[in-house]
C-alpha cells in the first residue's frame, strides 16, 4: 500500500513535466492516467491477490486490454469451472466501467448467450472507487447469488430456483474450456 | 641441354600424338603434302586436292608418311608405284606431268619445315631463301647450301616459272586435268605447320611449361633462323632478363614469365615471318604470272586469319597466363602498385598520409612503360592482343586498382598531415591485432579534416593521370577503342567504390581510433553514396562488432567505450543517426544482457574532475611517450622515467582509485588543465617502484570518464541549442539536406550526437537507469561526504534530461545529507559538553531510519576533528526513508560508549522535531579509528562495523601483557553481528597489520599484535598460514570487497519479495494472456506491466523460470514456451 501512495503521490508531479515535453492533447494525458491507473491495480492484484480470481494484460502488452479469469466458488454450479473473461478499458477509465464479458460460454440468469453480464457496478453505479479487483469479487459473487429479478437469460433464472439439478447440467452442457494461444 | 632438347623432343611428340588424334586430318594431309617432295609424279597427290578447307582433304593412303620430313631423306620412301588413287590421267600426259613437275618445284620451294621457325639446317636455309629478301640477295649466299647446288637465280627463276606454268596451267597445260590450288595448299600447310610445330612451344603458363618453352627458345636462338630477327629478339631477350635481375630483385617468378612470353613472341614472330615470306612468294609469283595486282587483300585475310588462329592455340596454352603475370608486374610498376606493397610489406616505408606514388618519369616507371610497350607492339604483331587480350588487360587493371586502393590507402586515416598518417597507420595495424590495445593516436583534433578527403583527391588523381593513362596508352597500342571521358568518370567512380569498400573493412579500427581516423570517415562519407554501400557497411560493421567486441572477452566498460566511439564516429559520418539506428540492435542487446552496465554508465557520470583529469594525465603520457619512441635520443629515455613517474601517480592517487584510462578523447579544456602538476587533493603514496612500469602499459580503464566530460561539456552545448525544437520548421535553415534514403518511417531528424542519450537509451528503460542512477547516488551520498558538486552536477543534467520528477528520489536524498549536517551542529550546540572521549575509536555509527511517519534515518559519522580534540564528534545522517533505497537493518551491539553517544544524539534530535523517532542503521556509519598498540599508534578511518569489532579487542586491563586474542566465534556471542561480517572485519584489521590470525579454530582466532616485530613469531601451527593471507591481502580489495558483500546480503530480502511478486505476475500472465508464452515474451510483459521496470535480466529470468519447472509451478512445452501446471484437473 504505501508503495502505491508513494506512486500516486508523484504521479501529479510527472504529469506537468511529461505532458510539456510532449505537449500532447488531453486525450493523451487521460490515456497516460488510465494506464498509470490500470498499472497499479495490476500491481495491487499481484501483490494482495483475492481467492479464485485473476487477471492480466493481454498478452501484445496492451494495458487497456485484460483477460481474467474466475474459478467457479465452491457451492454453486459453478465449482470447479475456470471462467475467462474479457476486460476492455475505456480511454478515461476509471471515470467510466470497463466493458467486460464472459469469454467462456456460461449458463448463468444474468449473463446473455454473448457473454453480456447484467450487473449494476458495470452500468450506472460504477463508480471510480471500483477497480478490477472489485468487479472480479463481484461477479465471483454473483455467481452463487444471481440476481434472478432483472435476468438476462430468464430459463436460467427460472431453473435456479426451481430444478437445481437441471440447471447445474445446464451450466455443465454449456460450459467449454477456452484453450486460448 | 641435351637432356632438355630431348625432353622438349618428346613432349613435342606427344603433342603431336594428342594433336593427331585430334585433328587427325589436318595433321595427315600436311605431312602427306610435306612428304611428297619426291614421289613418283602424278602419284601419291592424285587423290588430295587442297583447298583452304584442308580439314577435310584427308589421304588415309598416305598418312603412313607421316614422319617424312622436308629437308631430310624420306624416312619411309614412298613405293615408287603406290595405289594410285584416283590417278584417272593416262601415263604418258605430257601436261600432267609437267604439271605435276611444276607443283613439285613450287612446293617444295615454299614448303615450311618442321619445326617452329625451321630447324634443320639444310631446310632451314631453303625456306629462308625463298624469302624475298633472300630472293633478292640470293647472289651473296654461299651457293653450297643449294641442295641441288643451282644457283639462287636459276631457282627462283625455275620457281617463278612453275608457278607461272601453274597458274596458268589452264591455258598451258590443257591436258593436266589435275589442277590444284596452290595458295590453298600453302594455306592448309601452314595451318598443319602451325598446329604441328608452334602450338607446342605456346605451352606456356606452368612454371615447368616455361622452362620448357625458355629451353625450347634457347634451341630456336641456337639454331639460327631468320637471322635478323633472331638478332634482334635475342637481344631483346637478354636486356629483358638483365633488367629483371637489376630492377626486381627476387622477382624470379616474373623472369620466368617473361621469358615465357618472349619466347613464345619469338617463336611466333619466327613463324610467321616464315609463313609470310612462303606466301609473299606465292603472291609475288602469282602477281608476275597473272599480272594482276588484286591478291594485297588476300595477304589481309591470311593475317587476320593466322592472327585468329594464333589467338585461340594460345587460350588453350598457358602463355596467357604468362602474360598476365609480367602485365601485372610492369602494371604494377607503371601505376605505383608495387612500390606499395614493398613498402607496406617492410612497415616503414616512407610514403606518408598521401601515399607517395612513385613519380610518373621515375625511372624505373619509365623502364617498365617501355617495356610493356615493346610487349604490347610485339604482342600485338604476333596477334596475341585478340579479345582475350583485352579481357585479360582489363582484370589486370581491375586488380591493379583493387592492389592500389587496398595499399596506399589501408590504415591510412588522417590523410590531411603526413607525419600524422604515419602514426596512425601504425596505431591501425596494431588495433587489428588486438582490439584493445591500440594506442591511440594523439592531436587528431588538431588536424582540420579538408573539405574533400585528401585520398580521395588522391585516389581521383592517381586514376585520371596514372590509371587511366595507361590504360589508354595499352588501348592505342593494340589499336582498340580508346577510352572516352565518361569511361573517366566511370574508373574514377569504380575506385571510389573500391576505397569505400576499404573503409568499410576498416570501419571497425577506424571506430576504436577516433579522433584520430577522421580523414577515414571523410573518405567514406563521401563514398557512401548508395544504399547498396550503406547497406554493407551495417552488415559489415554489425558482423565486425559481433565478432571483435560482443564477447565475454571484453569488459563492459570496454563496449561502452567502443560504444561511444562508435555513436561519434557515426555522427561524424552520418548525421542523420540512420545509420548508427542500424548497427545499434545488437549492441543495445548485448549490454542490456550486461548486469553492470547502467552501473558503470552511472559511475562514469558521475566521474569527478580529479578522475579525469588523471585520465587525461595518463592518456598524455601514453602520447608522449609514443613521441618519444619516435624521436630516438639520449634525452628520451630519462625524460621517460621521469614521465613514468608521474603517471604511477596519477594511477596511484587514493581519491581516484585506478581512474586510469587510455582512451578518453581529448579536449582542449583538459589539456589545458594538464599544466598543473599533481593532483593538489591528493597526497599521492605513488609505489612507483610497483606500478609504474606495469601499469605504464596497462591500458586499463575503470571509469567511463569519458561521460563525465561530455556531460560537463554538453551543459553548455545544450543551452545554447535549447531553442531549435522546430528545427524542421525552419524555412531559413540553410543546411538542410533531405532525409537519408534508408531512413525508417517515423525517421526524426536528430539535432546532436547525443552520446549520453543515445547511451542511456541504449540501456533499456528510463526507470531503470534512474533506479539505477538513484542507487549509486545512495552509495555515494552515504560514502564520502565531502561534497556533492559532482553528483549535483550531474543530476541537475539529468534532471534536464528526464524531467524534475524521475529523479525527485536523489533530491531528496541530497537534501537529507545537507540538512543532516545543519541538524548534527544544531544538536552539538544543544548537547554542549556532552559528549565524552570515546577511549578508542572516533565515532560510529549512524543511519536512524524508523518511524511509521516518514522522516527519519540516522547515520552516524565521526568528524573530521575530532582526533585532535579527542572529542568525539558524533555525526547522524537523517535520511527520509521513502526515497532511499531500502537499507535492511543488520543488528549488532554497538560499543557501550558509542552507544550512550547515540542515544544522546537521538535525545537532541527527538527535541528537536518531537514527532519524530530514528531507526539506527548502524551498518552504514564509517568511524575513524586510533588504535594505540604497544610500539605505535593506528589511525584508520574504516566503517562501523570493523570499528566495533576492533573495539572487542581493547585490552579489558592495562596491566595486561598478553595481546588480546578472540576466536570469530566468540564475538559472535559477543557482538550479535553476523559471523562473516565478523570474519571480513578481522581480515581488514589483519591487513591493518594490527590482528594476526593465529588458528582458523572456531571460525578463525586472532590476536592484536601489539608490537610489529612479533609479527612473525609462530603463534600455533596455523601461524604461518595467517601470514600468507595477511600478505597477500591488499587494502584496496578489501576496501571493495567488504560493502559489497554487506550489499548482497542486504539485498537478499527485498530480493526474495521481489521473486514473490514476479511470480505472481507470471502467474497471472500465464493464467489470463496467455496459457504458454515463450521467455521473450514474458520479459516483455514484464517490462511493460511490473511498475517501477523490470529489473531482471534475461539469465535471471530464465533461471527464476528454471527453478519453477523444477519445483513444478511450471513446465515447457512445444517451441520452449512455458505453461502453468494445472493444479486440479478439471473438465
Amino acid at each position: 500500500m504505501s508503495y502505491m501512495d508513494d506512486t500516486q503521490n508523484s504521479a501529479p508531479g510527472s504529469l506537468p513535466a511529461s505532458k510539456a515535453a510532449t505537449g500532447a492533447a488531453t486525450s493523451k494525458k487521460v490515456n497516460e492516467n488510465a494506464t498509470k491507473r490500470l498499472q497499479n491495480e495490476l500491481m495491487q492484484m499481484m501483490t494482495s491477490p483475492a481467492p479464485g480470481i485473476s487477471a492480466f494484460p493481454s498478452a501484445d502488452g496492451n494495458l487497456l486490454f485484460w483477460r481474467a479469469t474466475i474459478e467457479g466458488p465452491e457451492d454453486t454450479p459453478y465449482a470447479g469451472l475456470n471462467l475467462k473473461l474479457s476486460f476492455e478499458f475505456p480511454a478515461n477509465y476509471p471515470y467510466t466501467p470497463p466493458t467486460v464479458l464472459f469469454i467462456t460460454p456460461i449458463y448463468h440468469p444474468n449473463v446473455d448467450f454473448s457473454g453480456r453480464i447484467c450487473l449494476d457496478i458495470l452500468k450506472d453505479k460504477w463508480t471510480p472507487a471500483y477497480n478490477t479487483q472489485t468487479v472480479l469479487l463481484s461477479l465471483q459473487s454473483l455467481l452463487g447469488e444471481p440476481n434472478n429479478a432483472s435476468p438476462l437469460n430468464g430459463e436460467a433464472a427460472e431453473l435456479w430456483d426451481k430444478d437445481p439439478a437441471l440447471f447445474k447440467t445446464k451450466v455443465m452442457d454449456r460450459h467449454k474450456d477456452i484453450e486460448e494461444d | 641441354m641435351a637432356g632438355l632438347v630431348v625432353a622438349s623432343a618428346w613432349r613435342q611428340q606427344r603433342r603431336k600424338r594428342v594433336f593427331q588424334s585430334v585433328f587427325s586430318g589436318e595433321v595427315t594431309s600436311t605431312t602427306t603434302v610435306a612428304g611428297v617432295q619426291y614421289p613418283d609424279p602424278g602419284q601419291g597427290l592424285g587423290g588430295s586436292i587442297l583447298g583452304s578447307g584442308a580439314g577435310h582433304s584427308v589421304d588415309p593412303y598416305l598418312a603412313p608418311s607421316s614422319s617424312a620430313t622436308l629437308g631430310h631423306s624420306t624416312p619411309e620412301p614412298e613405293p615408287p608405284h603406290p595405289y594410285a588413287p584416283g590417278n584417272e590421267y593416262a601415263p604418258g600426259n605430257e601436261h600432267q606431268r609437267a604439271y605435276d613437275q611444276a607443283w613439285e618445284v613450287v612446293t617444295s620451294r615454299v614448303a615450311l619445315p618442321a619445326s617452329a621457325a625451321g630447324p634443320a639446317p639444310g631446310a632451314g636455309e631453303s625456306s629462308p631463301g625463298l624469302s624475298l629478301e633472300s630472293l633478292t640477295a640470293a647472289q651473296e649466299q654461299p651457293q653450297s647450301r643449294h641442295r641441288r647446288n643451282q644457283k639462287v637465280d636459276e631457282e627462283r627463276e625455275q620457281f617463278l616459272q612453275c608457278l607461272s606454268l601453274l597458274e596458268n596451267a589452264e591455258a598451258v597445260l590443257p591436258e593436266a586435268r589435275e589442277r590444284r590450288d596452290v595458295i590453298g595448299w600453302y594455306v592448309s600447310q601452314v595451318r598443319a605447320h602451325f598446329a604441328m610445330w608452334v602450338v607446342p612451344l605456346l605451352a606456356g603458363g606452368s612454371d615447368t611449361a616455361a622452362a620448357a618453352a625458355a629451353a625450347a627458345a634457347g634451341t630456336l636462338a641456337a639454331q639460327g633462323v631468320t637471322h635478323r630477327r633472331h638478332q634482334r629478339n635475342k637481344h631483346s631477350v637478354d636486356s629483358t632478363a638483365a633488367g629483371g635481375g637489376r630492377e626486381w630483385s627476387g622477382g624470379s617468378q616474373y623472369d620466368r614469365h617473361m621469358a615465357v612470353v618472349m619466347s613464345t613472341i619469338e617463336t611466333l614472330e619466327g613463324a610467321l615471318g616464315m609463313y609470310f615470306e612462303g606466301l609473299n612468294s606465292l603472291l609475288e609469283g602469282l602477281r608476275r604470272a597473272s599480272g594482276e595486282e588484286d591478291n594485297s587483300s588476300f595477304g589481309m585475310k591470311f593475317k587476320r586469319d593466322i592472327h585468329a588462329l594464333i589467338a585461340n592455340s594460345a587460350s588453350q596454352g598457358g602463355v596467357m597466363g604468362s602474360v598476365k603475370v609480367v602485365l601485372t608486374k610492369l602494371a604494377g610498376v607503371i601505376l605505383g602498385v608495387e612500390g606499395l606493397m614493398v613498402s607496406l610489406g617492410s612497415k616503414k616505408g616512407p610514403w606518408g598520409a598521401p601515399p607517395a606514388i612513385p613519380q610518373e618519369n621515375d625511372f624505373d616507371v619509365l623502364t617498365a612503360k617501355r617495356k610493356l610497350g615493346g610487349l604490347v607492339k610485339q604482342l600485338h604483331n604476333v596477334g596475341l592482343t585478340g579479345e582475350r587480350f583485352e579481357v585479360l588487360f582489363a582484370e589486370v587493371m581491375n586488380d591493379m586498382m583493387s592492389r592500389f586502393v587496398k595499399g596506399a590507402y589501408a590504415g591510412v586515416w588522417a590523410a590531411s598531415d603526413p607525419e600524422e598518417g604515419n602514426v596512425v597507420g601504425g596505431a591501425g595495424t596494431a588495433a587489428a591485432s588486438s582490439v584493445f590495445t591500440t594506442s591511440r593516436g594523439s592531436g587528431g583534433d588538431t588536424t582540420v579534416p579538408a573539405a574533400t578527403s585528401a585520398c580521395i583527391k588522391s585516389l581521383k588523381d592517381w586514376v585520371e593521370k596514372r590509371y587511366a593513362q595507361l590504360n589508354v596508352q595499352v588501348l592505342s597500342w593494340i589499336n582498340a577503342t580508346p577510352m572516352s571521358l565518361a569511361d573517366l568518370k566511370a574508373c574514377q567512380s569504380l575506385a571510389l567504390g573500391r576505397l569505400a569498400a576499404l573503409r568499410i573493412q576498416e570501419l571497425f579500427d577506424i571506430v576504436l581510433a577516433w579522433p584520430d581516423a577522421k580523414g577515414a570517415l571523410e573518405d567514406l562519407k563521401a563514398t557512401i553514396t548508395t544504399t547498396a554501400r550503406r547497406q554493407l557497411l551495417t552488415a559489415n560493421f554489425s558482423k565486425a562488432l559481433e565478432q571483435r567486441l560482443l564477447h565475454p572477452g571484453c569488459s563492459t566498460l570496454e563496449i561502452l567505450q567502443t560504444y561511444i566511439h562508435i555513436i561519434k564516429t557515426f555522427h561524424a559520418l552520418d548525421h542523420s543517426k540512420v545509420l548508427l539506428g542500424n548497427i545499434e540492435p545488437g549492441l543495445q542487446l548485448y549490454l542490456v544482457q550486461r548486469e553492470d552496465s547502467v552501473r558503470v554508465v552511472v559511475a562514469g557520470l558521475l566521474a569527478s574532475k580529479e578522475e579525469i583529469e588523471a585520465a587525461a594525465k595518463v592518456q598524455q603520457i601514453d602520447e608522449d611517450e609514443r613521441l618519444q619512441r619516435g624521436a630516438s635520443g639520449p634525452r628520451a629515455a630519462a625524460a621517460d622515467l621521469g614521465r613514468r613517474e608521474i603517471k604511477a601517480q596519477a594511477y596511484s592517487t587514493p581519491g581516484v582509485a585506478g581512474s586510469s584510462t587510455a582512451t578518453t578523447c581529448k579536449t582542449p579544456t583538459t589539456r589545458s588543465r594538464q599544466g598543473r602538476d599533481s593532483n593538489p587533493s591528493t597526497p599521492a603514496p605513488a609505489p612507483a617502484h610497483r606500478q609504474g612500469p606495469v601499469l605504464a602499459r596497462a591500458k586499463k580503464v575503470n571509469k567511463l570518464v569519458e561521460l563525465a566530460k561530455l556531460l560537463n561539456e554538453s551543459a553548455s552545448v545544450r543551452r545554447a541549442g535549447a531553442t531549435d525544437d522546430d528545427q524542421e520548421l525552419d524555412w531559413n535553415d540553410l543546411n538542410w539536406v533531405p532525409d537519408p534514403v534508408d531512413a525508417g518511417a517515423n525517421y526524426k531528424r536528430p539535432k546532436s550526437e547525443d552520446v549520453i542519450g543515445t547511451l542511456i537509451s541504449a540501456l533499456g528503460a528510463e526507470d531503470v537507469f534512474i533506479n539505477e542512477f538513484t542507487a549509486v547516488i545512495a552509495e555515494r551520498l552515504l560514502g564520502d561526504p565531502k561534497s556533492f558538486e559532482q553528483e549535483m552536477r550531474v543530476l541537475n543534467l539529468l534532471k534536464r534530461r528526464f524531467g524534475e520528477a524521475a529523479l525527485q528520489k536523489c533530491d531528496v536524498m541530497i537534501r537529507d545529507i545537507q540538512e543532516s549536517r545543519k541538524l548534527n551542529s544544531k544538536i552539538r550546540r544543544n548537547n554542549a559538553g556532552g559528549p565524552q572521549p570515546a577511549n578508542i575509536p572516533g565515532q560510529p555509527p549512524v543511519l536512524a531510519t524508523p518511524d511509521n511517519k516518514g522522516k527519519s534515518v540516522a547515520t552516524p559519522q565521526s568528524s573530521e576533528k575530532s582526533k585532535e580534540q579527542k572529542d568525539t564528534g558524533y555525526h547522524a545522517r537523517i535520511l527520509s526513508r521513502m526515497y532511499w533505497p531500502a537499507f535492511e537493518k543488520e543488528h549488532f551491539l554497538l560499543p557501550a560508549p558509542i552507544l550512550d553517544l547515540q542515544k544522546q544524539y537521538e535525545k537532541g534530535y527527538e527535541d528537536l522535531k518531537s514527532d519524530r523517532k530514528l531507526t539506527w542503521l548502524n551498518q552504514l556509519g564509517q568511524t575513524r579509528v586510533e588504535l594505540e598498540l604497544e610500539d605505535r599508534t593506528v589511525t584508520v578511518d574504516c566503517d562501523t562495523v570493523q570499528a566495533t569489532v576492533i573495539y572487542a579487542f581493547q585490552s579489558s586491563s592495562d596491566s595486561s601483557t598478553t595481546p588480546v586474542k578472540k576466536a570469530v566465534d566468540d564475538l559472535y556471542l559477543e557482538l550479535q553481528l553476523d559471523e562473516d561480517l565478523i570474519a571480513a572485519a578481522c581480515d581488514f584489521w589483519a591487513r591493518k597489520r594490527v590482528l594476526r590470525r593465529v588458528s582458523t579454530a572456531d571460525g578463525g582466532v586472532f590476536v592484536v599484535l601489539e608490537r610489529l616485530s612479533d609479527e612473525n613469531v609462530p603463534v600455533g601451527e596455523d601461524a604461518q598460514q595467517g601470514q600468507a593471507v595477511e600478505e597477500k591481502g591488499k587494502e584496496k580489495e578489501a576496501a571493495a570487497a567488504g560493502p559489497k558483500e554487506g550489499g548482497a546480503k542486504k539485498l537478499s530480502d527485498k530480493e526474495k519479495e521481489k521473486r514473490e511478486v514476479y511470480w505472481k505476475y507470471i502467474q497471472g500472465m500465464l493464467t489470463n494472456s496467455s496459457v504458454t508464452m515463450p521467455i521473450n515474451q514474458i520479459a516483455m510483459m514484464m517490462g511493460v506491466f511490473v511498475i517501477g521496470g523490470f529489473s531482471w535480466s534475461h539469465e535471471e529470468l530464465q533461471s527464476f523460470l528454471g527453478e519453477k519447472v523444477e519445483e513444478g509451478a511450471l513446465e515447457v512445452v512445444s517451441g520452449g514456451k512455458y505453461k502453468l501446471v494445472r493444479k486440479r484437473e478439471n473438465v
